[in-house]
C-alpha cells in the first residue's frame, strides 16, 4: 500500500478504481405507535414520507381474512369500526410471553392463543395466528415499500432502532421481523443514541449529554459522553415496558372506575377495551394543550361521559414519571455523575410533549431540555445517518453499552453475574463453574438477564445442557462459559469443559423467541408473498388508497358538504370523476397522481371539518364519534 | 500529540505548493483520506481541501498544511509525505518509516 | 521498553502470513499492508493492545485517544459490508480493546492488573486474609458508621470522606509503582480496593432509598 503513487484531485472527484454503486441502507424507527423511515445522504439524513407527505407510518396492523394486511393510517381507521381484527402497540410483545400482557379492566386488548407461558406469544386477529414478529415485519414491509417508492429503488437494508432497555429476546424478536420483511440489518442501534447522534452531529454538541426517551410504550435513559466524532455511552438504563400507553391505560381505567361508581360496570369485550384506551389517548393527547375535556365511552350499548383536568391527568400519571426520574438518577449514578455535570438533556419520544414529563426532567437536571429536533423524527434520523456511515463509511464511531446484567443460574436459584450492564460491546467474558455431584456428566446452564440476584426475578434467556463431561469427583470438572455480546446487544453463550477441551457454543435463542421452523416456514409464506408481481401489487394498492379515499370523501360530503361553497364542490366533484376514471385504468402513477390532484383539492374542506369537530367535540359530544367523523366516516 | 502525525518530505512540498499554486482557488491545504476497494483493499486518497473537516487531524510541515481524515490517521502516522519521479510516472507516496521487513499497519500505530 | 517486550512476550520474529494474500505480517499488524485486510487480533496485554507503556500514572487524554483510535478503525461499524471473516475479526479486536480499556480506565483496576503483569497478584476479592491492622480498624469504623448513619445525608457525607481518602491513596500507589515498590502498591490497592467497595455499598443504599419513595 505504501507504493501506491498518488496524485491529488478536486474534491470528492477521486476517480473510484472500480465504479460500485454504493449500495443504500435506510435507518427505521419502529415504534410502538409510530414507525418512521429515513435516508441519510452526505450526512444530511431525511425522513421518508408518503405521497401525502406524511412522516409517521401508525405501527397499528389490521388483518383481514381475505386481503393482504393494511398497515398505518388505514388501519388506524379500522381500529374505530371494526377494533378486533387490528393489532396496535405490538411492540410492547416483542420478545414476550402471555404473561407479560397487560390487562385492563380484566380484559386484554389482544385476543392471544392459549398456549404454554415459556413460549413467545400468539394473538389472535382476523382468523389468523399471528406473532409479534410476524406483525412487526408487516409495519416494516409497509416502511420499506415507502422507502421503495420514494426513492424510486429497491431497499434491501436497513439500520433498525431498538429501546436500548430491549433485553436479547426483544433484540432477536426485531431482527427475526427484520428477515421475514426481506431487509438485513446492518445493525440494531439503541434509540437514544441515535438521537444522540443526530443530535450530536446536527448540533455539533460536545459534553455530557443526557437523551430521555419516553415513547408509546418503552421508557430509555441514556447518559453519554460526544466528544469529535465518538458518541460513547457512559450509562443507560429504563424500563421496556412503561410509555405513552401507561398514561392511557390509567386514564382508560379511571373512566371505568367512574362507570362501575355509577353502576354502569360490565365486562369489556376486546374491541371495546381497544376502543376505551383509544378514548383515553385522545384525552391523553388534549390535555397537553387544553386544561381540561370531557370524553365517552360506550360500553355494551351503555354510555358515559367522563371528565378530566390537567390536574387531574397529572396526578395519575405522576408516579410513572416519578419512576422514570428515579431511574434517571440510577443512570447518573452509574455513570459516575451529578446532574449538574450534564450539559444537555434531549428529550426523545412523543411522550415527552406531556408537560408534566418536560418539567420533571428540567427540574433533575437543573436546566431546560432540547426538543429542537422533531422528537417523533429524532431517532429515524440518527437511524439513517447510521445507515450511511455503516454503508458509505463515516468518521463517527458509536460506542455502546449492555442495558442489562448477564449471568447464569448458580446453587439455590441464585444468579452469578459474567458481564455486568454498562459494559461496552462488543464484550466477551468468561467465568469457571464446576460440578457439584460426583460423577456429574452433564451440567445444565441457564442464562439469565436482569440485575436481581435470584433467578425468579429475572428474565429467563435460554437454557442448555452441556453434555459428556467426563466422570470426576465433584469440584474437579472445571467448565469456562463465555459470553459474548456483539454490536447489535445480541449474546452468544458456549461452554467447554477445560480438562478435556470438550466444548459447545450456543446461540441464544430466547425462551420467547421463534425456533428455526417456525422461521423457516414464516420465511417461505413471506416469500411467496413477495414472488407477486411487484407492479400489479403496488398499482392493487394504489386502487385500494384510491377507493378508501372516495368512499371516505363521499360520507364527509354527504354531511359536511354545507362546509363547501359551490366552487369548490364542484372541483372536489370534478377531481373525483379523474380519480374514478385513472382506477379503471392500468397505470399505477396516473392513480396517484389523480389522488394528489384530488388531496390538494380537499384540505380546505378537511381543515374547515376539523375545526368544526373540534367545537362540537369540547362541548362535550362523544370523542369516539368524533374521531370517526373527521376520519370521514358515515357516523349512522 | 506533541509530535506531529506524519511528514512532509522537502520534494512533496514542493510539489503541492506549485499544485496549490496552479490550482489558484482559495485552499485550506490538501487532505488525505482512506477508501475501501471492493477487491484490493485499502487505498489512500489525495484531494484538495476547502476547508478543514471536523474531525480532521491537521498537519503543518514545509510550509504545506496536510488534513488526515480521522479514519486515515491509523495507517499515516509516523509516515513521511514524498514525491517520487521518474520517466514513466510521477506522483506522491507515503513512506513508512517504521516498516520493518514489512511488517504492517498495526506497528506504525505509534503516538 | 525491553521489559514491555518480556512482559507481552513479543518475540523479534513474530511473524504470520496475511489470512487472505499470504503476505509477511507482523503478528501484531491489526491490518496487512499489502492487500488492507483486517488480520486476526494478536495475543497482547491491555497496554500493548492499546500501545501504551505498562504505567500506572496513565493520562486519561492518552487512554482515550488511543482506544477511540483503535476503535475508529477496527470497530464492527466499519465492517458492515465486509466478508462474515472479516466481521468476525473486527468484533474480536473491538471486544479485545473494550476489555482493555475497561481494565485501564478504573485506576484500582488498572494496578491489580499491573501487579499481576509483574508477577505480583493481589488476592481475590474476598479470598485470602488481611494483615494490614490499619485497613481493618478503619474498614470496620467506616461499616459501622455506615451502619450507623440515620438520613442520606450522612451517607453522602461518608461517600464524600472515603472518596477523599480513595484521592490521598491514589496518590502514594502512583509513588510506590514510579518506585517500583510493589509490596506497598499491593498493600495500598487491597485499601483502594476496601474504599471502592464501601462506597458502592452506600451509593447502593442512597439509590435504594430514593426507588422506595413511590413504591
Amino acid at each position: 500500500m505504501s507504493l501506491q503513487i498518488l496524485e491529488i484531485f478536486e474534491p470528492g472527484e477521486t476517480p473510484l478504481p472500480h465504479a460500485e454503486a454504493p449500495g443504500i441502507a435506510v435507518g427505521i424507527d419502529l415504534g410502538t405507535t409510530n414507525s418512521l423511515v429515513a435516508l441519510s445522504r452526505d450526512a444530511k439524513p431525511e425522513v421518508l414520507r408518503d405521497a401525502a407527505g406524511r412522516g409517521m407510518l401508525p405501527s397499528v396492523v389490521a388483518y383481514d381474512a381475505a386481503r393482504p394486511p393494511q398497515v398505518g393510517e388505514e388501519a388506524r381507521r379500522v381500529l374505530l369500526d371494526e377494533p378486533e381484527r387490528v393489532v396496535s402497540s405490538v411492540k410492547r410483545l416483542m420478545g414476550r410471553g402471555a404473561r407479560d400482557i397487560k390487562a385492563l379492566a380484566g380484559r386484554l386488548p389482544y385476543e392471544i392463543e392459549p398456549d404454554a407461558a415459556e413460549r413467545m406469544i400468539r394473538l389472535k386477529v382476523a382468523g389468523k395466528s399471528l406473532t409479534p414478529v410476524e406483525v412487526s415485519a408487516d409495519i416494516l414491509r409497509a416502511l420499506k415499500a415507502r422507502a421503495e417508492t420514494s426513492l424510486a429503488r429497491e431497499v434491501t437494508r436497513a439500520v433498525i432502532t431498538v429501546p436500548a432497555y430491549f433485553d436479547d429476546a426483544a433484540r432477536t424478536a426485531t431482527r427475526d421481523a427484520a428477515r421475514l420483511a426481506g431487509l438485513e440489518v446492518l445493525r440494531l442501534v439503541n434509540e437514544p443514541t441515535a438521537a444522540a447522534l443526530a443530535y450530536g452531529l446536527d448540533r455539533g454538541a460536545e459534553g455530557l449529554y443526557a437523551v430521555y426517551d419516553l415513547g408509546g410504550g418503552t421508557f430509555d435513559i441514556s447518559v453519554l459522553r460526544l466528544e469529535k466524532g465518538v458518541f460513547q455511552v457512559l450509562a443507560t438504563g429504563g424500563d421496556a415496558a412503561l410509555g405513552g400507553d401507561d398514561f392511557d391505560h390509567l386514564i382508560a381505567q379511571q373512566f371505568l372506575r367512574q362507570r362501575e361508581e355509577d353502576g354502569g360496570g360490565g365486562d369489556l369485550s376486546v374491541g371495546e377495551a381497544k376502543q376505551a384506551l383509544l378514548t383515553a389517548r385522545i384525552a391523553k393527547e388534549c390535555l397537553t394543550e387544553h386544561t381540561d375535556g370531557e370524553w365517552m365511552l360506550e360500553v355494551g350499548g351503555r354510555q358515559s361521559r367522563h371528565r378530566l383536568d390537567i390536574a387531574g391527568f397529572e396526578a395519575l400519571i405522576a408516579p410513572l414519571v416519578a419512576r422514570t426520574i428515579t431511574t434517571a438518577k440510577a443512570v447518573l449514578a452509574d455513570a459516575g455523575l451529578a446532574p449538574g455535570e450534564v450539559k444537555g438533556v434531549v428529550l426523545v419520544g412523543g411522550s415527552t410533549r406531556v408537560p408534566l414529563v418536560r418539567r420533571e426532567v428540567a427540574a433533575l437536571f437543573g436546566r431546560a431540555p432540547l426538543a429542537d429536533i422533531d422528537p417523533d423524527e429524532v431517532v429515524a434520523l440518527g437511524a439513517a445517518l447510521q445507515a450511511e456511515a455503516l454503508t458509505g463509511g463515516g468518521d463517527t464511531l458509536l460506542l455502546d453499552v449492555t442495558p442489562l446484567s448477564l449471568g447464569i443460574e448458580t446453587m439455590g436459584g441464585l444468579v452469578e453475574k459474567v458481564i455486568a450492564r454498562n459494559t461496552a460491546i462488543p464484550a466477551a467474558r468468561a467465568q469457571e463453574f464446576t460440578t457439584y455431584q460426583d460423577g456429574q456428566t452433564a451440567m445444565m446452564i441457564h442464562v439469565v438477564q436482569g440485575e436481581r440476584e435470584l433467578v425468579a426475578q429475572n428474565r429467563s434467556l435460554a437454557r442448555f445442557e452441556l453434555q459428556g463431561i467426563p466422570p470426576m469427583v465433584a469440584g474437579a470438572a472445571r467448565i469456562r462459559v463465555t459470553f459474548a455480546v456483539d454490536a447489535d446487544g445480541l449474546l452468544t453463550v458456549s461452554a467447554e469443559e477445560r480438562t478435556t477441551g470438550l466444548s459447545q457454543a450456543v446461540v441464544v435463542k430466547p425462551s420467547y423467541g421463534l425456533d428455526e421452523e417456525e422461521m423457516i416456514a414464516m420465511l417461505r409464506t413471506a416469500m411467496e408473498n413477495a414472488g407477486e408481481d411487484m407492479v400489479l401489487r403496488l398499482l392493487t394498492e394504489a386502487r385500494v388508497e384510491a377507493e378508501r379515499v372516495l368512499l371516505a370523501l363521499d360520507a364527509a360530503l354527504k354531511a359536511d358538504a354545507g362546509l363547501l361553497a359551490a366552487p369548490e364542490l364542484a372541483t372536489i366533484e370534478r377531481r373525483m370523476a379523474l380519480l374514478r376514471q385513472a382506477m379503471a385504468a392500468e397505470d399505477r402513477h396516473a392513480i396517484t397522481a389523480a389522488l394528489e390532484a384530488l388531496d390538494q383539492a380537499t384540505q380546505d374542506f378537511a381543515a374547515r371539518r376539523m375545526d368544526h369537530g373540534i367545537r362540537q367535540a369540547l362541548k362535550g359530544v362523544a370523542l369516539d364519534r368524533l374521531a370517526s367523523r373527521l376520519e370521514a366516516e358515515d357516523p349512522s | 500529540m506533541a509530535q506531529a502525525a506524519m511528514h512532509v518530505t522537502e520534494a512533496a512540498a514542493e510539489r503541492v505548493k506549485a499544485l496549490l499554486a496552479k490550482r489558484g482557488k482559495p485552499c485550506a491545504g490538501i487532505r488525505v483520506g482512506i477508501r475501501t476497494v471492493g477487491c484490493s483493499g485499502l487505498s489512500y486518497t489525495l484531494e484538495y481541501a476547502e476547508e478543514k473537516g471536523r474531525f480532521d487531524e491537521v498537519v503543518e510541515d514545509k510550509g504545506v498544511t496536510v488534513l488526515i481524515d480521522p479514519k486515515a490517521v491509523m495507517f499515516l502516522l509516523g509516515t513521511t509525505m514524498d514525491w517520487t519521479e521518474d520517466k514513466t510516472k510521477q506522483g506522491f507516496i507515503f513512506v513508512n518509516p517504521n516498516e520493518k521487513g514489512r511488517c504492517g499497519c498495526g506497528e506504525s500505530f505509534h503516538v | 521498553m525491553s521489559l514491555d517486550r518480556v512482559i507481552s512476550g513479543e518475540t523479534a520474529a513474530g511473524q504470520r502470513p496475511c489470512w487472505s494474500c499470504q503476505a509477511p505480517l507482523s503478528v501484531r499488524a491489526a491490518f496487512c499492508h499489502a492487500c488492507g485486510r483486517i488480520q486476526p487480533p494478536a495475543a497482547l496485554d491491555h497496554f500493548r493492545r492499546l500501545n501504551l507503556a505498562p504505567r500506572f500514572d496513565l493520562p486519561t487524554a492518552d487512554l482515550e485517544q488511543q482506544y477511540f483510535g483503535l476503535q475508529r478503525s477496527l470497530h464492527p461499524d466499519r465492517f458492515a459490508g465486509k466478508s462474515s471473516r472479516e466481521k468476525a475479526l473486527s468484533l474480536q479486536h473491538a471486544t479485545a480493546l473494550n476489555e482493555a480499556y475497561d481494565v485501564l480506565r478504573q485506576p484500582l483496576r488498572r494496578g491489580e492488573y499491573l501487579l499481576e503483569l509483574r508477577g505480583r497478584p493481589l488476592n481475590g476479592a474476598d479470598g485470602g486474609t488481611i494483615d494490614d491492622e490499619e485497613l481493618l480498624t478503619q474498614a470496620m469504623a467506616m461499616r459501622e458508621r455506615l451502619a450507623d448513619a440515620a438520613g442520606e445525608a450522612e451517607v453522602l457525607a461518608l461517600i464524600a470522606s472515603a472518596e477523599a481518602d480513595a484521592a490521598a491513596i491514589l496518590a502514594e500507589i502512583e509513588g510506590a509503582f514510579a518506585q517500583e515498590d510493589l509490596a506497598s502498591a499491593a498493600r495500598l490497592l487491597t485499601r483502594l480496593r476496601y474504599l471502592a467497595k464501601l462506597t458502592a455499598e452506600a451509593r447502593a443504599r442512597v439509590a435504594g432509598a430514593g426507588s422506595g419513595v413511590q413504591a
